[in-house]
């Protein structure tokens, strides 16, 4: 790892570290966030190999538990899908999953969710960040979680991507008293982060004389009084710099054609390969969105549109990650802001339904090829292995190797980093 | 218990204060730091004037400016220029977003827009409104007057969420945090208790948020319904139940006017209606906290606007004050809050006097050499530690008082709670029983009022039947007479046995009405008897409150004590430590020097400049705000000025103040606002950018640093910077290539950049760097302007 600090000494390196090892001893300064860890090649290379990463599938507007992971054909709210076999004998998910079914072996279905809540907004929150949306505290999402808890400090790539469907791009307000250190950096329809291009009225070496006299001015400045502040401010544009020379990293046209294939014409299947290009170059968190699942109307034809281009991406993902042995160090989690309803509604839709709904989950902790959890036989309620939102966020953290009992100090204040009236599932646990 | 407490720092400078009473404040916020004073220097006049200008305006003085400044002999230069700043249309900008910042935290416009909340808060800063008639406005406003409307917008932009208003009432007015004593005891702060919060939130939760149709259009209003006590358990005890009425940080609580059911408002809820109860708890809240005796409002506003200028607030964050996380100075805090208090409120008076103190006016360099660690007067380590424990004795005794006086305030809870409960089943009996007793009325009311209408209709018909009788005796002959008259006779009678109906029923619902009547008039005894029960238990309860809290104050105090003296300590002792390990020059003076010494020096060199910044010994380094930010890159390429001298011009044209006009200093001045509102209006659209990458989210905490990628991005590549640098208008750019001279362009970067002059060494790298730029040269000044804009030295108020 190369600290490109002022002169790029050696001696400058150490500095830093003893440096800021002292800063962090005084407790001082106003940083929102520790600068502890900030610059240990070493620690760094440790924590690379067994660093672990979180991917989101995020079904926006919530898909049907029937039509995917937990079908009951035949019930009178089975719909008119089959259940088909898997690679697991015993587990049966919907036929309009064929190509995840031959993935089973890797997942790990989890059936009891009661979250209680059908709102899209709240209930999206509470899968977002484990805790029910309250008044007078913001609490961060999973990425922000992830991104402050795995990515070492070293790290010059963001820690916590979303890729949105849509285009735009910049920075989502998701990151709540963990600051916007650890807010999103979203890649609208996949295109890289915003400002990583040099100005064509800007030359290389133009840019390079000029990063070198800011240097020379912040070497006298400095010189004068250094603080955490002043560390955090001027490791921001080496990072910017790093993040230029890694652009490549979000650039997914440099990943093979036949992939594209694989993993399908459309942009949920070249989110997916942008996804495992980004975990493969160690970023800590991406999140994919599909939208949208709210199929209050026609809601089998929807389901066999959308989960037709689900199908193919995620199964080639998740074999992909499987192959690159991946699995064992990346947490995957499926996920939506709520299920639907058995019922199935005089417009052939099913609405919101968040009593007893399904989330699947792979790699890192989670057990291969196992279904936990029980709905009845009308897929009503849940009978067995009945989790929530809460559970959920402490598992993926636990899975992840996050001590999820364990609390964050934002600026003096000892807090929760998951909701601490909450556990993690251990049966999920391996 | 007195006699140890003369030991305090605290009482000790409590006594020079009270023989001090004419000196000006900001001599006395000296006098506070005497002991740090002979290692803390004065910092530099371009220092001062950057730093000054950045707190009072919100951007960096001119190149002019620096130039006149540094040319001014007058040694009372700092003052005036502190008095020319205060009086520019730039101070109310800057102050409005300061408070703007402080009391949304970036929250979003809802209920009232940006540009109407903003202006509310520039025409009360530039009319000096004092602070607590602000607050005042700001804690009462219900929004229905269109000239408070603004000021509702703290809660009504909350939603009017009760639970949101009474921590960020809480935090922002008192600088207490108590989110965490919500649902229990603080776990953490011994001082932050469940029955604070839930005080403060009996204050609020009866205000809610009433969305009103008026014709086409919808407004919502922040209305108040009466309130009762709140009941609550811990959730770490389950079961046992407290209860408080409206209590107010540091206060006792309120003593309500009893009212019986029904009695409550002055214009009871109801669609479309704003309710206003008999007794508003929010105007209470806004009296008594604005009142001038409520320290810990007080304390906070004069902390924060403290921060405002330090950087870094007496108790840091400003929202955590408590005996753990104590003043650097508690005696200052407190005679700051006094002070401002008795100042009227006055902000600008406050921070005139903040700036004039030398305190503020240090430098951030470190000593240039350990030996005036050696000299720091005041108590030496030893003394200290003695006093230490005296301190903790103190605070133990203190402890104790306090825990003897919070049981009995429990005891008399307990005794008082089932009394109270009872109120409460008479008080439910009697409003069941006035329901039933209003349900009756109004049935009787109902069938009177069918009666009297009846007999209204009825009387001319009958009359007129009389009148037929004697016409038909009179005309025996007439048929049709006889016709009509049959008719009158006929109908006359049918309304009498109408009557005769509706007056059964008027007798019945009189009866019906009798037995609820009677119940209610019953109902009433049982209130009066709870109500006296109540009396005194309450009595005793407000009586050990009343001990109770001032136990707890002193507890506070002599535990803030103990906690600021070993900080204290802390620093000190690293101080020394420093001096005694390095007996070498501090201050390098050049890079080489620096490095040779070694990076176990710099950090040790680094963490001592930490504390001893902590202690405001020396200045504090303050990220510039992305308003300050992105106001002082305008200033320093000079796009701000050439907007500024557009719109002057076009005033100018527009209305042109003819030669007498030119010397009536009002009109002067009333004419720099209005050319600072044009020039504001033009870029504040930039603005927007800043804050979306520089600010922290909304509704978090605005004060932490943070540094991102995104932001040295934005700077690198983002059209914003490269384009303002660009050559262009008499920008500092173009300015610096009208020099051949590399020291003429380097002190042109320097003044109107960096806003000081270079050093020899720096005019140096200049010319270096331009030497082989001949055939470019427009670039390179671009290249040097941007990197200066970048460097640490122009992200940081210093």
């Amino acid at each position: 790892m190369n600290v490109n600090y002022a002169c790029r000494s050696a001696e400058h390196g150490m500095a830093r570290r003893q440096f800021l090892g002292a800063m962090a001893a005084t407790g001082a300064g106003v940083l929102s966030s520790g600068l502890g860890v900030f610059a240990r090649p070493a620690v760094a290379e440790q924590l690379a190999s067994q660093q672990k990463r979180i991917v989101v599938f995020n079904m926006h507007g919530g898909l049907s538990q029937l039509e995917s992971w937990d079908p009951k054909p035949g019930a009178p709210t089975g719909g008119p899908f089959l259940a088909i076999p898997t690679s697991v004998p015993g587990i049966q998910i919907c036929e309009l999953l064929p190509r995840t079914a031959q993935q089973m072996h890797h997942l790990c279905l989890v059936r009891g969710v009661n979250t209680s809540e059908d709102d899209h907004g709240k209930g999206a929150y509470m899968m977002m960040t484990g805790r029910r949306q309250t008044p007078a505290a913001d609490y961060p999402q999973i990425g922000a979680v992830a991104a402050k808890t795995l990515t070492p400090e070293t790290s010059a790539l963001p820690g916590h991507i979303i890729i949105t469907p849509g285009g735009g791009g910049g920075r989502g307000n998701d990151a709540a008293y963990l600051g916007p250190k650890y807010s999103s950096v979203q890649l609208g329809n996949g295109n890289p982060p915003q400002n990583t291009v040099r100005p064509e009225s800007l030359s290389e070496s133009s840019d390079s004389a000029r990063q070198g006299f800011r240097q020379r001015l912040n070497e006298r400045f400095l010189n004068r009084r250094r603080t955490a502040v002043t560390e955090a401010y001027t490791y921001s544009y080496e990072q910017a710099q790093q993040l230029m020379r890694q652009r490549e990293i979000f650039d997914v046209a440099k990943e093979p054609e036949k992939d594209f294939e694989r993993y399908g014409k459309h942009d949920l299947g070249r989110h997916c390969v942008l996804a495992r290009r980004l975990l493969e170059h160690g970023i800590t968190f991406v999140q994919v969105s599909h939208s949208n699942y709210d199929t209050h109307n026609e809601n089998f034809h929807f389901h066999i549109e959308q989960l037709g281009e689900f199908d193919q991406a995620f199964s080639s993902f998740i074999q992909d990650l499987a192959d690159r042995g991946m699995l064992d160090s990346t947490l995957v989690v499926v996920l939506s802001e709520f299920g639907r309803t058995p019922n199935i509604n005089q417009y052939y839709g099913r609405d919101h339904w968040s009593r007893a709904w399904s989330v699947c989950l792979a790699g890192c902790r989670i057990p291969r090829g196992a279904a936990f959890g029980k709905t009845n036989a009308d897929g009503t309620a849940v009978e067995e292995g009945q989790v929530d939102h809460g559970n959920l966020f402490h598992t993926y953290l636990q899975a992840a190797g996050v001590d999820s009992s364990g609390s964050f100090d934002i600026d003096g204040r000892d807090t929760p980093i998951a909701d601490p009236s909450s556990h993690a599932v251990t049966d999920l646990l391996a | 218990m007195l006699k140890m407490r003369a030991f305090t720092a605290l009482v000790l400078c409590h006594a020079c204060v009270a023989l001090a009473e004419d000196k000006p404040l900001h001599t006395l916020i000296d006098e506070h730091f005497s002991a740090s004073a002979s290692i803390a220097s004065r910092c530099s006049d371009a220092e001062f004037l950057r730093r000054v200008s950045l707190d009072l305006t919100g951007m960096t003085p001119t190149a002019d400016e620096v130039r006149e400044f540094l040319a001014d002999a007058s040694p009372d230069k700092r003052i005036h220029l502190v008095d020319r700043l205060l009086a520019s249309p730039h101070y109310a900008r800057r102050l409005a977003i300061s408070l703007d910042v402080m009391l949304m935290e970036r929250r979003a416009n809802q209920q009232v827009s940006q540009d109407e909340w903003h202006a509310w808060l520039l025409k009360s800063v530039r009319e000096n409104k004092p602070w607590n008639v602000l607050a005042r406005e700001i804690l009462s406003s219900d929004g229905d007057d269109p000239a408070l409307r603004p000021a509702a917008r703290f809660a009504l932009d909350r939603g009017a969420e009760p639970n949101l208003l009474a921590r960020d009432v809480g935090r922002i007015f008192f600088g207490r945090d108590l989110q965490c004593a919500q649902c229990h005891d603080h776990p953490l702060i011994d001082d932050y208790r469940q029955a604070d919060y839930q005080g403060l939130l009996a204050l609020v939760s009866p205000g809610y948020a009433l969305v009103r149709k008026e014709g086409e259009k919808q407004i919502t209003v922040y209305a108040e319904k009466a309130g009762s006590e709140i009941q609550f358990e811990s959730v770490f005890d389950k079961g046992v139940m407290h209860r408080t009425g409206p209590r107010l940080i540091d206060d006792v609580t309120l003593d309500e006017p009893f009212f019986l059911p029904g009695e409550e408002y002055q214009v009871a809820p109801a669609d479309n209606v704003k309710s206003v109860p008999k007794f508003s708890r929010r105007a209470k809240l806004a009296e008594l906290a604005t009142s001038g005796a409520n320290r810990a409002f007080n304390e906070n506003i004069a902390n924060r606007l403290w921060s405002h200028m330090l950087g870094r607030g007496l108790v840091h964050p400003a929202d955590m004050h408590h005996p753990d996380n104590p003043p650097v100075n508690p005696a200052l805090l407190q005679l700051l809050g006094e002070r401002f208090a008795a100042m009227n409120y006055d902000i600008r008076g406050y921070l005139r006097e903040i700036a004039l103190s030398e305190t503020y006016q240090r430098t951030f360099d470190m000593p240039s050499d350990t030996g005036v660690f050696a000299s720091l007067s005041g108590p030496t380590v030893e003394e200290l530690e003695q006093r230490r424990a005296l301190l903790e004795q103190t605070a133990k005794s203190s402890y104790t008082a306090y825990a003897t006086a919070a049981d009995a305030w429990r005891e008399a809870q307990s005794a008082w709670l089932p009394a109270a409960s009872e109120l409460d089943a008479a008080r439910n009996q009697y409003a069941e029983a006035k329901k039933k007793a209003d349900e009756t009325a109004k049935a009787l009311a109902d069938a009177q009022a069918q009666l009297a209408a009846k007999l209204d209709t009825a009387a001319p018909v009958q009359q007129a039947a009389v009148a037929a009788q004697q016409v038909i005796a009179k005309l025996p002959e007439d048929k049709d007479l006889a016709a009509a008259a049959q008719k009158f006779i006929e109908r006359s009678g049918q309304f009498s046995a109408e009557i005769a109906a509706l007056q059964k029923a008027v007798e019945e619902k009189t009866a019906a009405h009798q037995a609820p009547s009677a119940a209610l008039a019953a109902a009433k005894g049982p209130v009066d008897a709870a109500l006296a029960k109540v009396a005194p238990l309450r009595e005793a309860v407000k009586t050990t409150e009343q001990a109770m809290l001032l136990a707890r104050r002193q507890m506070w105090t002599d535990a803030t004590a103990v906690k600021a003296h070993n900080q204290q300590v802390a620093t000190r002792q690293k101080v020394t430590q420093f001096a005694a390990t390095h007996q070498t020059a501090t201050a390098a003076a050049d890079v080489a020097q620096a490095e040779s010494q070694g990076a176990e020096f710099e950090a040790a060199r680094a963490e001592v400049a930490q504390h001893l910044a902590n202690d405001f010994t020396l200045a504090t380094l303050k990220p510039l705000s992305p308003e300050q930010l992105c106001w002082s890159i305008f200033r320093a390429t000079g796009v701000y000025d050439r907007y500024w001298q557009a719109e002057a011009a076009e005033l100018d044209k527009a209305s042109p103040l003819s030669e007498e006009q030119k010397h009536d200093a009002a009109l002067v001045a009333a004419r720099q606002v209005e050319i600072e509102q044009r020039t504001f209006d033009k870029l504040k659209g930039n603005v927007t950018t800043f804050v979306q990458l520089y600010a922290a989210g909304p509704g978090q905490p605005q004060g932490d640093f943070f540094a991102t990628a995104d932001q040295a991005l934005f700077a690198a590549n983002g059209g914003a910077l490269n384009g303002w640098t660009a050559p262009a208008g008499g920008n500092v750019t173009e300015r610096m290539m009208s020099h051949s001279e590399a020291r003429a362009a380097a002190e042109e970067l320097y003044l109107a950049v960096l806003n000081r002059m270079p050093s020899e060494a720096e005019i140096a790298d200049v010319a270096a760097y331009l030497a082989n730029r001949a055939n470019d040269r427009n670039v390179a000044a671009q290249e040097l302007v941007w990197a200066s804009l970048t460097s640490a030295e122009f992200r940081f108020n210093h």
